[in-house]
């Protein structure tokens, strides 16, 4: 009973987790990146669609032949297509065929379910946290996953990132959907296998997942082989070796092989390619604390630094405290399969974060590359908020007012991060935290105020007022496919044209990023003024800046 | 779930690794912790209440855009503080403008007539009452500072003796140019009067330019040198007391080598070298400097400013020059 009443609550922190997307996504503008995956999108869904009249007419060799799959997959090989074929197939359904959504709500759809599967898989989380302490409760693994699924997502750049069709939030979805699944496998064959799927729908995500399973491995090594040994000695750490790794290594490749039909005429050969590209990632330039990094090696403190001073400063200190306590308690505490949660919950919270702060790794895109590791913090973070208020019960002698210490002190520390995320509007991946000082304390640090140029979104009704008719605008850091995005979804007037540089242009606006402070210069120079006709100030720091040519 | 009043309840068990080691007293980590939490929730919320009071309305830019409107004359300039926060462009009408940081240590600071600043002293971690500290120290301030919110607006001019008397970028109009060869080659002036125009090719300007250096913005005349011959800027009426400020530097990744040529930035006073500057080369940025020229009579002089080279190659300089 219990059982379904929690399947219950899942379900609705799933849907709950959808609409505030849904209901919160016209708030933010288009990134660079969104833009290139809504065109990849549109290339590869009509091979799904034709492979059907392919079978009908018998054409399904030719379907199938290289030069077919070029034609549709040759776009974007750098990412394999899982995300981008359900955004085709969302936008397909939702958009054009139901006119449920907009355009742009229609391919990010997948996106906020992935979102809303987190949120549901942190609860899950949090009752098998319950369980798995020494005397079982699902009452505080109740409070724990609901805590932590507020923990994550008030965090406004989770939140942005939430909203995005973009792949991060989705490996961040199901690498947690990996280790839920291959928790369970301890005690479940069917789990055991469905971790194996997971694996393979997270290959099939992003190039994450080939770096996370070394979590697995530390949380084997730390928590399970050494009792293993001691029982059994070699013969008992054989023994002990997870099924479900058995189960990844054989359904996860093949998977990632069958999801992405551009591999198959020359697997070895383009896996390659897709490797490769990551492997030679350039360093895209990123502001921080006054310094402009191009090169490594990147400050090893980077990563501490970036978290600390953008998750709100009330949802990072339990988080950071609790991970802490749980790090401490490792040793005691990670001992057999059925004690190792807390092992292989702090294992995959701090591998990203690692992974990351290797100096070599390119440092760039704000939180998003170590943010899969934060749900598993989050989780933490709860146990961290549970115990203060415990503690605080027992200080004051008033063991019975622990509850609604539990609920004043969430509230206070929820509270202030819900106002930020309300702040930051749509522009949730500019946020800094009250240590930083917010953007102003940010801008005046010399961090990196922007990174995706969606935040030109926030001069859009500006432009659409002011430019003259057929105005060329020099767009500055958007992409084509961004501006015919905010065209096509009704957010700019199409009349106005897109231009290739300041010196074609009637309007720039301008993004404030370190590296282009050059660009905008060369603005002032073609207009021969530096007085702005608009911008999008966050907290009087300038992000984007229009510029207008005198006389038009 | 019920739980016995007369027990912790089960989120807090004692027992549980999660909860305190005992009833009657947490440990001081726990304790510790607990505080901790509370105090950062507490400084989070304290800094959001206090947040829309440290921000300006638009209605506050307003009233100071109208402010300044009333009381600006010819030659004044606006400068912000903290720098980047300049938001304030939209509301000081045609004035130019100013953002560096360290503004009491830049030439810049003196070049206006007057110099009205706009500061944001309750910005999280804004560095605007240092600089407006800089400034009193440097400048001669008119009255105090006025309010309009949260923003500062104070008014300054330079200090007896510092006054701009020449502004050699904004006066480029009334100069001669020309490449200082044998026989002269003059450069004309620009259709669109933004400058003149040297017969040596596109790159063969002298036109006042917004040019980055260390990230910055920095207004100069962009003066390629074409080679041992002279481009000379001939000021024939330029007024002048004590002498030279501004600054000097190459654009752009020309900066960086340290295998291209010198440039040469040198100064006539009534035909009579009166100062020669040196921009070796690998020496990246923007190089303030400051010429005094004692016992020189105040007044209309012939100025000639030089630049010259060994080798013109991506030789990119740039210059800001004044007389005082």
């Amino acid at each position: 009973m219990r059982r379904r009443v929690d399947l219950v609550v899942a379900a609705a922190l799933f849907l709950a987790t959808f609409l505030a997307m849904l209901l919160t996504e016209r708030a933010i503008g288009f990134t660079r990146d969104e833009s290139f995956y809504f065109y990849a999108a549109d290339l590869y869904t009509p091979w799904f669609f034709g492979l059907w009249g392919a079978l009908v007419h018998g054409r399904l060799l030719d379907w199938f032949s290289d030069a077919n799959l070029q034609r549709h997959f040759w776009y974007n090989t750098e990412h394999p297509i899982l995300m981008k074929s359900l955004f085709g197939l969302s936008h397909w359904l939702f958009t054009e065929k139901l006119s449920l959504l907009r355009p742009a709500a229609g391919y990010r759809a997948p996106a906020w379910a992935v979102s809303g599967m987190i949120s549901a898989l942190l609860y899950l989380f949090g009752l098998e946290l319950g369980r798995q302490s020494p005397e079982p409760s699902e009452g505080r693994g109740r409070i724990v996953g609901l805590l932590a699924a507020a923990l994550f997502w008030l965090a406004p750049r989770h939140l942005y990132h939430g909203h995005l069709a973009c792949f991060d939030m989705p490996i961040t979805g199901l690498w947690l959907l990996v280790v839920y699944a291959y928790w369970r496998g301890f005690s479940s064959r069917r789990w055991a296998a469905l971790s194996g799927v997971a694996y393979g729908l997270a290959l099939a995500t992003k190039l994450n997942s080939f770096f996370y399973p070394a979590a697995l491995l530390f949380h084997w090594a730390v928590a399970i082989a050494p009792r293993a040994f001691r029982e059994g000695r070699w013969r008992g750490v054989a023994r002990s070796l997870p099924a479900q790794w058995g189960f990844m290594a054989a359904i996860g490749p093949v998977i990632f092989l069958l999801h992405w039909p551009w591999l198959w005429p020359h697997p070895i050969e383009r896996i390659g390619a897709y490797l490769a590209f990551h492997a030679q990632h350039v360093n895209y330039p990123w502001y921080y604390l006054g310094t402009l990094l191009r090169e490594p090696p990147f400050p090893l403190a980077y990563v501490v630094v970036v978290t600390a001073l953008t998750i709100p400063i009330s949802l990072f200190v339990p988080i950071a405290l609790g991970t802490l306590r749980a790090l401490a308690r490792l040793p005691r505490r990670g001992e057999g399969r059925l004690g190792s949660l807390p092992a292989l919950l702090l294992a995959n919270g701090l591998m990203p974060i690692l992974l990351i702060s290797w100096p070599t790794v390119p440092h760039f895109g704000g939180i998003k590359h170590w943010m899969p590791g934060l749900p598993y913090l989050s989780l933490f973070g709860a146990e961290a908020l549970i115990s203060a208020a415990a503690t605080l019960a027992v200080w004051l002698r008033r063991p019975a007012l622990e509850r609604p210490l539990l609920a004043g002190l969430s509230a206070l520390c929820l509270a202030p991060a819900l106002v930020g995320c309300v702040h930051i509007e749509g522009y949730g991946e500019c946020f800094y935290n009250e240590l930083a000082g917010g953007e102003a304390g940010a801008a005046q640090l010399g961090m990196q105020r922007q990174y995706w140029s969606n935040d030109v979104s926030g001069v859009l009704p500006w432009l659409n007022e002011n430019a003259p008719p057929r105005a060329r605008v020099y767009f500055h850091e958007v992409t084509v496919g961004s501006y015919q995005a905010y065209r096509l979804n009704g957010m700019l007037r199409p009349d106005i044209q897109y231009v290739q540089g300041p010196q074609q242009a009637d309007l720039v606006p301008y993004q404030y990023m370190q590296e282009f402070r050059d660009q905008e210069y060369q603005v002032w120079n073609a207009f021969g003024t530096n007085r702005p006709a608009d911008g999008l100030y966050l907290d009087e720091s300038p992000n984007i800046t229009v510029y207008r040519r005198p006389g038009t | 779930m019920s739980v016995p009043a007369s027990r912790t309840s089960e989120i807090g068990r004692p027992d549980s690794p999660h909860a305190p080691e005992t009833l009657a007293r947490p440990g001081l980590g726990r304790r510790a912790e607990a505080l901790a939490i509370v105090a950062a929730a507490l400084f989070a919320i304290v800094f959001w209440v206090r947040l829309p009071g440290r921000l300006p309305s638009e209605a506050d830019y307003q009233s100071l855009g109208r402010a300044i409107s009333a009381e600006a004359r010819p030659g004044d300039g606006v400068a912000f503080a903290p720098a980047w926060a300049e938001r304030g462009k939209l509301f000081v009408g045609g004035l130019p403008t100013v953002t560096l940081p360290d503004l009491a240590l830049e030439p810049e600071a003196e070049r206006y007539a007057r110099l009205w600043l706009i500061a944001e002293p309750d910005l999280p971690r804004s560095d605007a009452a240092a600089t407006l500290r800089a400034l009193d120290a440097r400048l001669a301030r008119t009255g105090e500072p006025r309010r309009f919110g949260p923003l500062s607006l104070s008014l300054y001019a330079p200090r007896e003796g510092r006054r701009t008397r020449t502004d050699f970028v904004a006066q480029l109009g009334e100069a001669t140019v020309s490449i200082r060869g044998d026989p002269p080659e003059r450069c004309e002036a620009a259709p669109d009067g933004s400058g003149f125009l040297c017969p040596r090719g596109r790159w063969s300007y002298v036109r006042p330019e917004w040019h980055e250096f260390d990230f910055l913005a920095r207004r100069c005349l962009w003066a390629h040198p074409v080679g041992p011959e002279p481009l000379e800027l001939r000021f024939p009426k330029a007024e002048l007391a004590h002498g030279f400020r501004g600054g000097m530097g190459l654009v752009g990744a020309a900066a960086d080598s340290p295998n291209l040529a010198p440039v040469e930035l040198a100064f006539l006073v009534d035909g009579a070298p009166a100062a020669t500057l040196t921009l070796s080369p690998g020496q990246p940025g923007f190089h303030p400097f400051e010429i005094d020229l004692p016992g020189l009579v105040a007044g209309p002089h012939d100025v000639a400013l030089r630049i010259a080279t060994p080798n013109p190659a991506m030789r990119h300089f740039c210059f800001d020059a004044v007389a005082f």
